[in-house]
């Protein structure tokens, strides 16, 4: 694998070469600091702009143009990372190796096509094209309440602080959605061209100079950025924890706990959190939380323990019976409390081992290994090698450490009042 | 050992069966750095009543106990299968559907050892009756939670309005009283019945070498005995052509109307085609696409109308004697929706003038999937559970498509009973 960056002034392009793919996967990302005023505008831009465009007037033309590119696949996303926002047009086709006759420049022109020919008449976005786009956001927003768990999450995050960056969703609410005109959000369009920072990444079989042609013939970023982005959330500390119940009409309850980090060192934030989080309540079966809840008291079918490593946060969600919300409660503060009193060295190795793992299984995906190395150039993610070495560095020591710089912010309780 | 050669896509899967019946299928990918590996029993929530083809009498169990079984079998004694996994920093996982239990394991070293714990701890079992009532405990918050996901009211509710008797009506996990009324006696059946080799198989792809893959599962199997090979009889239900409710509303936590629509399509007038089941598959697959897909003139329609906000949602499995096709939306005009849904299935979409782009479709999904080995994995589980073989033509298939019987199957799907759930807001 040879990765290649290349600074071209108004944006940064990145090749990555690899023939262990079938496919070439390109991901144009923008990036700035967040604006809560303009966040759903963005989010509803990103969605608009491959709804309509100049070339493709209606999502079912530029569906019709991926299959006739063998079936491209192309989405936006658009994501919070700590105080930043990130929107990512991400672009899929299979190598043209392995096709009939599918030319790689073509293929390669339909994201910057749908960049920068959009569907706009005298600085004005489709108005009737837009409106699909509320529609769509305002059910994305209302289904967030028939997941119950990611709904008291969300809850949980806005009873913390209502005016943190971290309880902010990209969705947005009914009435900015509502706020969105053809007008403004052209507005957007453009601050969005001429302000964000850009980066492009290209992975595949391919050939650097050739993509740099390609995508030198069809952008047309032209401005150069040189304010500053910064990424992590300072969030409030309360010396009182703070307890919210909430009653909703559903068979379980959620019950969601987050805490602040306090104080830690950077090699703390970077690597032993993950350790803690694993052991607590990560993606294993074997952690604390799962344990004490779960397998020793079958209280629940799930429970686990998330680091939003940007925020400063780490956060305890699980769904279980009403009555058994306060037993639920004592166990998981005493999950919290064992880190500091019974780790052991099994735990920190299997944790270390899970992590590992699961940096391993990313470098078989395209997407993942483009996410490890824009998260090095944007943020203080090492490179594989590097956190592969890292990791091995954390002792069971430095987790009892950093379980005496958590502090339990909010408590937050959604009562199920159904019977089953 | 046989070789499968997967048609124009340079791919071969290798095969072997074992003297105790195991099946083992190896898919080798030296491109990625891990492997996943599937054991399965072909054992799902559908077989409710069974017996050993010499036993006299048939075994009735409650629903949910193939689901419940996946659970206990993680708990070893003194310990967890999940545990074990973990010391060698791999992610276990199971599941159960319809008619299969898969348990996986994902990984990228310690090949042997992994392989060898999934082999040993499903065929090691260690069910006691007080893991029994503590697993009650998990798999009741486990159901409830689905009782609050609209997606799972919206498949199974729909299933109870289609299907008179046929297991495939009740919720893969069974209902809290199932799952309270289940017995140590009822897990030992099942068990007893359906792990038995003859009735399993092993899937393996991405990084491994497969001549080590297949000494390890054959010293593995050696060492351990079974009983002979025997047959499962599994008790038939005959289920009625017609739906038990042509329409139902029901209140639950949605913000925006869900219409789910069922049709229920007999397979003895599908195999009038004379298809085999995996061309099927195919071209029933092909039809829904190109009726209700992404690029479908119909989804274009109804999006701009307004009528639906996001896109519709198909799939289609069969049961015994039924293809099932359901699809999904969420509509703020639900009598407008079904209705505009209804007319199209009178008239579906062939792929006539689009034949050449939707078979380079189908082609190109193949070979994107190719690189992923947990999708592969799925597939060829899929394709062994639902064919009872490895597909190794889908090319061909694609590529040889008849329009004639394409528009035979529509016609077939058309005048299929149909059922309708609407799920709006409390």
């Amino acid at each position: 694998m040879v990765y290649n960056s290349y600074k071209m002034g108004s944006f940064n392009l990145h090749t990555i070469k690899t023939d262990r793919f079938k496919t070439i996967r390109m991901e144009i990302m923008f990036r700035n600091n967040i604006d809560p005023e303009n966040i759903v505008k963005r989010t509803m831009l990103f969605e608009l702009l491959l709804e309509s465009s100049e070339y493709y007037k209606t999502k079912r033309d530029l569906i019709l143009k991926c299959e006739e590119l063998y079936n491209a696949n192309i989405y936006a996303e658009t994501m919070k990372v700590g105080n930043e926002t990130v929107s990512v047009i991400n672009y899929e086709i299979l190598d043209p190796k392995y096709t009939d006759d599918l030319d790689l420049d073509e293929a390669l022109k339909l994201p910057f096509d749908i960049i920068f020919n959009p569907d706009i008449n005298e600085n004005e976005f489709n108005e009737e094209r837009l409106e699909t786009i509320r529609i769509r956001s305002l059910a994305e927003l209302d289904a967030l309440k028939e997941e119950p768990s990611k709904y008291a999450i969300a809850e949980s995050l806005k009873a913390m602080d209502r005016k943190s960056v971290s309880s902010i969703n990209i969705l947005g609410d009914k009435e900015s959605i509502n706020r969105v005109n053809k007008s403004n959000i052209f507005e957007e369009y453009m601050n969005i061209l001429e302000h964000d920072y850009i980066d492009i990444y290209v992975i595949g079989d391919i050939d650097s100079n050739t993509i740099i042609d390609i995508v030198n013939k069809y952008q047309h970023f032209n401005t150069i950025k040189h304010h500053e982005v910064s990424l992590y959330v300072n969030n409030k500390v309360r010396s009182r924890v703070n307890k919210v119940e909430a009653k909703e009409d559903l068979t379980q309850s959620q019950l969601v706990y987050i805490m602040n980090l306090i104080g830690l060192t950077d090699f703390e934030t970077s690597y032993v959190s993950h350790i803690f989080n694993h052991i607590l309540g990560g993606n294993s079966l074997d952690s604390k939380l799962y344990k004490n809840l779960r397998n020793d008291n079958s209280l629940c079918y799930s429970v686990s323990s998330k680091y939003s490593k940007y925020d400063r946060l780490m956060m305890i969600s699980t769904s279980i019976d009403k009555d058994n919300i306060k037993l639920s409660k004592r166990l998981i503060e005493d999950s919290i409390k064992s880190m500091r009193t019974s780790i052991t060295e099994e735990e920190v190795d299997k944790a270390r081992q899970a992590i590992v793992n699961a940096i391993k299984v990313s470098l078989d995906s395209e997407h993942q290994i483009i996410s490890n190395y824009f998260f090095n150039e944007i943020a203080d993610l090492d490179l594989v090698d590097k956190r592969l070495e890292e990791y091995s560095k954390v002792t069971k020591e430095d987790v009892i450490n950093m379980a005496k710089k958590i502090k339990i912010n909010t408590i937050y309780v959604l009562e199920g009042d159904q019977n089953e | 050992m046989n070789k499968i050669e997967l048609s124009h896509l340079n791919e071969t899967i290798i095969y072997e069966s074992l003297p105790n019946g195991l099946e083992i299928y190896l898919l080798p990918n030296k491109n990625v750095n891990n492997f996943y590996i599937s054991f399965c029993t072909k054992y799902g929530s559908l077989y409710n009543d069974f017996k050993r083809s010499t036993d006299k009498k048939y075994y009735h169990i409650p629903s949910g106990v193939a689901h419940f079984l996946e659970h206990t079998t993680f708990y070893l004694n003194g310990c967890d299968a999940s545990d074990m996994f973990s010391s060698l920093g791999s992610y276990s996982n199971a599941y159960t559907s319809f008619k299969v239990t898969n348990y996986n394991v994902f990984s990228y070293n310690k090949f042997k050892e992994n392989l060898n714990l999934l082999l040993d701890f499903v065929q090691n079992p260690y069910y006691t009756e007080k893991n029994i009532k503590d697993e009650k405990g998990i798999i009741c918050e486990e159901v409830k939670m689905y009782k609050d996901m609209p997606d799972t009211i919206a498949f199974f509710g729909l299933l109870q309005n289609m299907f008179h008797i046929d297991n495939v009506r009740n919720m893969v996990t069974g209902e809290v009283n199932d799952v309270k009324s289940t017995k140590l006696e009822d897990i030992l059946a099942s068990y007893n019945t359906f792990y038995h080799p003859s009735n399993m198989f092993v899937v393996i792809t991405g990084n491994f070498n497969p001549d080590e893959a297949l000494a390890i599962i054959s010293e593995n199997q050696i060492s351990k005995k079974f009983e002979k090979p025997f047959k499962i009889d599994i008790k038939k239900k005959k289920e009625k052509a017609s739906v038990v409710k042509e329409k139902e509303i029901v209140k639950c936590n949605v913000e925006i109307d869900k219409v789910s629509i069922g049709i229920k399509v007999p397979l003895e007038e599908l195999n009038n085609l004379k298809l085999s089941e995996e061309e099927r598959n195919v071209y029933i697959s092909m039809i829904l696409n190109a009726s209700f897909g992404r690029s479908s003139e119909l989804r274009e329609k109804l999006v701009s109308g307004n009528i639906i906000t996001n896109g519709i949602f198909y799939d289609s499995f069969t049961t015994d004697d039924y293809l099932v096709i359901n699809i999904i939306s969420e509509t703020p005009y639900p009598e407008r929706y079904i209705s505009i849904i209804k007319d199209k299935i009178k008239n579906l979409n062939d792929i006539e003038n689009e034949l050449t782009r939707k078979s380079r479709v189908a082609i190109s999904s193949l070979i994107f999937s190719l690189d992923n080995i947990e999708v592969m994995n799925e597939m060829i589980v899929d394709n062994i559970v639902e064919f009872g073989h490895v597909v190794p033509n889908y090319y061909d298939i694609y590529k040889s498509l008849d329009l004639t019987k394409m528009k035979k199957a529509s016609k077939i799907i058309a005048k299929s009973p149909m059922s309708v759930l609407i799920l709006t807001k409390k």
